[in-house]
C-alpha cells in the first residue's frame, strides 16, 4: 500500500490547518455561509437533509487495518457509531458537528487519509477495480497509476473550478469491475500485440440525468504520458465544457455535442503540445510508488488444501458463502473474500464501528492488513489463505457480515435516498430492505443467480440505476414516492443502459414487479443463462407483458 | 478595489478605453478583445503600451499575433466558479509565451489566489470586501506542490528525486 | 389550515430547527410559528435574517404545512422526514431525533 512521505504528510496537514482556520472564521461570522460553502465543499462537508455529512476519500478503495480502525474511532467519537461506504469508494459520516470537522480531518491525517476533493467541481477521488493487484485477469496493477493521478489532481491550480465534477476510474483487468465506461474518464491497462502495456482511454461516459457510455478516444496510451494526456483532456473540458446549464456541464455532453472525433482531435492537438513536457512520468517516481504496491509475501503452497476442502464438503452454508463471496486469486492457495455489507433487512453499505473493527482485525490476521472497498458497497479482504477461510467466515457470521449474497439479487446498490439526501425524491434504503426480505431465501437466490439491482432516489443516479440489470428510479408524484422499473443495464465490460419498462409503481407494487420479472426470467432462461443474457436474448417485451398484464385487476 | 501584486512586476497606471470611445491620451491603455480584433493592427503602429481585457470565452488563438505587443492582459472571472481563466492564463504563458503582466479581475475568493499565482498571474484586482491580508495569508498556506504549472515551481516528485532541473521563474 | 413555517439548520450541529413565535429556534416542529399571511411571513423572515446575521442558523426556507389540532404536518414527505430528525430506517439514533 502507498505510504505518505513527508511531502504528502505536510500537504495534508496544511490542508487541515487551512480548514481549521476557515471553520473558526465561519463560527465568528468573519465568513458568511455564502463564502464558506465552497470552502467546506472542497473538504467534503455537505449539508444534507438532517445534518452535515462528511465524505472521506478512500483513494482507489484501498485501506489498511489501521485506517479502518481510525474510521471506526471517528464514527464513535464524532458521529453516531456507523459509517456509510459509497459507490465511489468513499465513506460518509452523517452527523458530524461543524466544530469537530477540523479535528476529524486531523485524525484522518494521522493515518494518511483526507477528505480533499470529495465534493465540488473538481477531479474527485480516483477509483479502481476492487480486485486490483490480485485479480487473475489483470495485465498490471492500476493502483500505482491511480496514486499518481491522486497526487497530480490534488489542489490542481487549473482544474479546481471545472464546469462540473469529474470522476476517473481505472482497471487493469479484462472484466470491468470499476464501471470505466460510465466515468468522465475511464482507463484500462491493456497489453498490445507487440507486448507493450498501455492505457485504453475512454472519455465522456456517465450516469446522472443523461446517461452515456463513454467512447474510446485512444486505443493505446504509453503509461509515461498518462498525466499529460489527462491534462490535455481536462484543459479542453475546462475551456469548452458547458457552464450555462448545470445539467449539461459534464464532459459527456461536450463529447456528445462536439462528436467523439472532434473532441478527440482537440485533445490530441493539446496533447501534442505538452506531451514531452514536465508531466512526463519520471521513471524513478513511478518505481517508488509501484514498489509500495508490491504483492505481500504470500506463503508458498501448491494450491491444494485438505482442511479447506473438508470444511467445504462438511458445511453447506460455508460452501454457499464460498461459492458467492470467495473469488479466484492470482497466488496459489489464496483467495479474495467479499464481505457483504448487504445483510437482508440491513442498510446497503452501512457498517457499525464494531463491524469496521472486526474487519480491521480480520485483515490484520488474515489479509496482510489490507482491505478494499468496492463500488458495490462491500468490503474485500484481498489476500486470504484458503485454509483461513473457514475461521474468517465464522467470525464474519457472528457480526452480521457473513451474508452469502455477493453478486446475487440482494447485493443491492442503493443511494442514501430521501432518508438522508436533500436532493432525493424518494427513499431507496427501505425499498432495498423490503426487496431483500421478499427474497430472503438463500436457495432461491442462488437459483436466480447473478442479478444486480441498483436503486437511485432521484435522477442524479448515485445508485447507478441506469446500469442495473434491474434498475429502480425513485420519483415523487403528487407527494407520493413512485418507483420506475428499468431493465437490461450493465456497468461492466459489456456496458449497456437500462430501459424503462413503463408506468411506475408504489413501493409494494415495485417489489411485486421485480418478482414478476424474476419469475419471467426463470421460466424463460436457457441452461446456464443468467438474467442479463436472457433479457438480451428475449428483449423487453415478455417482461413488460408479464408486469403490466392484468394490471387493471389489481 | 485593491490591486494585489503577487510577483513584483512593475505595473504603473492603466487607463481603460471602452469600445466606441476614443483612445485616451495615456501611455498605458486597456482595450477589449473586440477592439483588439478591429483596431489591433493600427494600434500596433502607435507608441501606446497596450493592455487587453479578456473574457472567458475569448479565443486565445486570435490574440496570438499581438502577444509580443501586449504589456498587460486582464483576465476576467465573472463568477468565482467559472474556472476558464485559469486555463487561459496557463496557455498564455506556456503555449503563447506571453511575458507581460497577467492580471486577474472579477469575482475572486481569497483561497483562489494561490491557484491564480500558480497559473501565471502577476496581480489580482480584489473587489471591495475582499481583505488583502486574508489573501496574502492564503498565498502562504502550502509549502509544496504536486503538479507543474506556469509558475515553474519545483514539484514534489522532482524534489523527491533531486532533479530540479527547472529553476523557479520569477 | 394551510400555513407556512420557517425551517433552517443549526450552524454548529447542522441539525434541523424551526423558528418559534418568540424568535427562538426549536428542534421540535410543533413549536414552529405558523404564518398564514404575508405579514407574518415577512416577520418570520426578518427574525431568521437576524439569526443568520448572528451566525446561529443557515439555509432558512419556508415549508408548507397543514396545521391540525395536533400540530403542524408538513405537506411534503421530504419535510416530514426532516421533521423526524432521523432517517425513517433508523428511528433509534440517539441524540438527534426531534422528540
Amino acid at each position: 500500500m502507498y505510504r505518505y512521505d513527508s511531502y504528502d504528510k505536510t500537504l495534508v496537514l496544511e490542508r487541515v490547518e487551512e480548514f481549521r482556520d476557515q471553520v473558526a472564521r465561519r463560527l465568528t461570522g468573519a465568513l458568511t455561509e455564502e463564502q464558506f460553502r465552497p470552502l467546506r465543499l472542497m473538504n467534503g462537508l455537505y449539508l444534507q437533509l438532517h445534518a452535515y455529512m462528511l465524505r472521506v476519500a478512500i483513494p482507489y478503495g484501498t485501506l489498511s487495518s489501521d485506517q479502518m480502525r481510525k474510521l471506526a474511532h471517528i464514527s464513535r467519537r464524532y458521529d453516531k457509531g456507523y459509517g456509510h461506504f459509497t459507490t465511489r469508494q468513499n465513506i460518509q459520516y452523517n452527523w458530524p458537528e461543524l466544530e469537530d470537522v477540523p479535528d476529524i480531518l486531523a485524525e484522518l491525517a494521522e493515518v494518511e487519509m483526507h477528505a480533499i476533493q470529495t465534493s465540488g467541481n473538481v477531479i474527485r477521488n480516483v477509483t479502481t477495480d476492487h480486485f486490483a493487484g490480485v485479480a487473475r485477469d489483470e495485465v498490471a496493477d492500476p493502483r500505482p497509476y491511480a496514486e499518481l493521478i491522486r497526487q497530480w489532481s490534488t489542489l490542481h491550480p487549473e482544474f479546481s473550478f471545472l464546469p462540473r465534477k469529474f470522476k476517473i476510474a481505472l482497471t487493469g483487468a479484462e472484466q470491468d469491475r470499476a464501471a470505466i465506461r460510465l466515468h468522465d474518464i475511464g482507463l484500462k491497462l491493456k497489453r498490445r500485440e507487440d507486448g507493450d502495456i498501455g492505457f485504453e482511454v475512454i472519455a465522456g461516459g456517465g450516469m446522472g440525468r443523461t446517461p452515456m457510455i463513454g467512447p474510446v478516444i485512444r486505443a493505446h496510451l504509453e503509461p509515461e504520458h498518462l498525466l499529460s494526456y489527462l491534462e490535455a483532456i481536462l484543459r479542453v473540458y475546462n475551456q469548452h465544457g458547458r457552464r450555462d446549464n448545470k445539467y449539461k456541464a459534464r464532459i459527456k455532453i461536450l463529447v456528445h455535442e462536439l462528436g467523439t472525433d472532434e473532441f478527440t482531435r482537440q485533445v490530441e492537438a493539446e496533447w501534442a503540445r505538452i506531451k514531452d513536457g514536465p508531466l512526463t512520468l519520471p521513471e524513478a517516481e513511478f518505481r517508488r510508488i509501484q514498489a509500495m504496491f508490491a504483492p505481500p509475501p504470500y506463503e508458498a503452497t501448491d494450491g491444494s488444501d485438505s482442511r479447506f476442502e473438508k470444511s467445504l464438503a462438511g458445511d453447506t452454508a460455508f460452501a454457499a458463502w464460498v461459492d458467492r463471496n470467495v473469488h479466484a486469486h492470482r497466488a496459489p492457495g489464496h483467495a479474495i473474500v467479499t464481505i457483504s455489507l448487504k445483510p437482508h433487512g440491513g442498510i446497503p453499505g452501512d457498517a457499525s464501528a464494531q463491524q469496521m473493527e472486526i474487519v480491521a482485525d480480520l485483515a490484520e490476521r488474515f489479509s496482510f492488513g489490507e482491505i478494499r472497498v468496492s463500488h458495490e458497497q462491500n468490503l474485500i479482504l484481498p489476500h486470504v489463505k484458503k485454509s483461513d477461510l473457514y475461521a474468517i467466515w465464522w467470525s464474519l457470521l457472528s457480526f452480521g457480515l457473513g451474508t452469502a449474497n455477493a453478486g446475487l439479487l440482494t447485493d443491492i446498490i442503493a443511494c442514501p435516498g430521501l432518508d438522508y439526501c436533500s436532493l432525493a425524491n424518494a427513499r431507496s434504503i427501505p425499498l432495498a430492505q423490503k426487496i431483500a426480505s421478499r427474497f430472503d431465501d438463500g436457495e432461491r437466490l442462488r437459483n436466480i443467480g447473478d442479478l444486480k439491482i441498483k436503486i437511485s432516489g432521484c435522477i442524479n443516479a448515485c445508485g447507478h440505476h441506469h446500469v442495473g440489470h434491474i434498475g429502480i428510479l425513485g420519483v415523487e408524484k403528487k407527494g407520493e414516492e413512485l418507483y420506475q422499473l428499468m431493465l437490461g443495464g450493465s456497468g461492466a465490460e459489456d456496458a449497456s443502459l437500462a430501459r424503462i419498462t413503463g408506468r411506475g409503481f408504489s413501493e409494494d407494487g415495485i417489489i411485486d414487479a421485480i418478482e414478476t420479472v424474476v419469475d419471467t426470467y426463470l421460466n424463460a432462461r436457457e441452461e446456464g443463462e443468467d438474467f442479463l443474457h436472457t433479457y438480451r436474448r428475449l428483449g423487453a417485451e415478455p417482461f413488460k407483458r408479464a408486469i403490466y398484464s392484468g394490471e387493471t385487476s389489481k | 478595489m485593491t490591486l494585489l501584486n503577487l510577483t513584483g512586476i512593475a505595473s504603473g497606471i492603466w487607463v481603460e478605453a471602452p469600445d466606441g470611445s476614443p483612445i485616451p491620451e495615456a501611455a498605458q491603455v486597456i482595450i477589449s478583445f473586440k477592439r483588439l480584433m478591429a483596431e489591433g493592427k493600427a494600434l500596433l503602429q502607435t507608441s501606446l503600451h497596450l493592455g487587453l481585457q479578456l473574457e472567458p470565452h475569448n479565443a486565445l488563438e486570435e490574440v496570438a499575433q499581438y502577444i509580443d505587443a501586449l504589456s498587460l492582459i486582464v483576465i476576467e472571472f465573472p463568477v468565482f466558479t467559472d474556472g476558464r481563466g485559469y486555463s487561459q492564463a496557463r496557455r498564455l504563458r506556456e503555449e503563447f509565451g506571453y511575458k507581460g503582466e497577467l492580471r486577474a479581475a472579477g469575482d475572486i475568493l481569497p483561497d483562489q489566489a494561490r491557484f491564480m499565482e500558480r497559473c501565471g498571474f502577476d496581480s489580482l484586482v480584489l473587489a471591495a470586501g475582499v481583505d488583502a491580508e486574508t489573501v496574502r495569508a492564503a498565498l502562504q498556506h502550502y509549502s509544496f506542490v504536486y503538479q507543474p504549472a506556469a509558475d515553474g515551481l519545483v514539484t514534489i516528485p522532482e524534489q523527491r528525486h533531486g532533479t530540479p532541473d527547472r529553476l523557479k521563474v520569477s | 389550515m394551510n400555513a407556512k413555517i420557517l425551517s433552517a439548520h443549526d450552524l454548529r450541529s447542522g441539525l434541523v430547527v424551526y423558528l418559534t413565535s418568540e424568535g427562538g429556534w426549536s428542534r421540535k416542529l410543533v413549536r414552529a410559528a405558523p404564518a398564514t399571511d404575508e405579514r407574518t411571513e415577512a416577520r418570520l423572515l426578518d427574525l431568521s435574517e437576524q439569526a443568520i446575521g448572528g451566525n446561529r442558523v443557515i439555509e432558512p426556507a419556508f415549508i408548507d404545512v397543514d396545521w391540525r389540532e395536533t400540530g403542524p404536518v408538513p405537506a411534503r414527505l421530504r419535510e416530514r422526514i426532516r421533521a423526524d430528525g432521523v432517517p425513517t430506517i433508523m428511528p433509534e439514533i440517539p441524540g438527534v431525533a426531534a422528540e
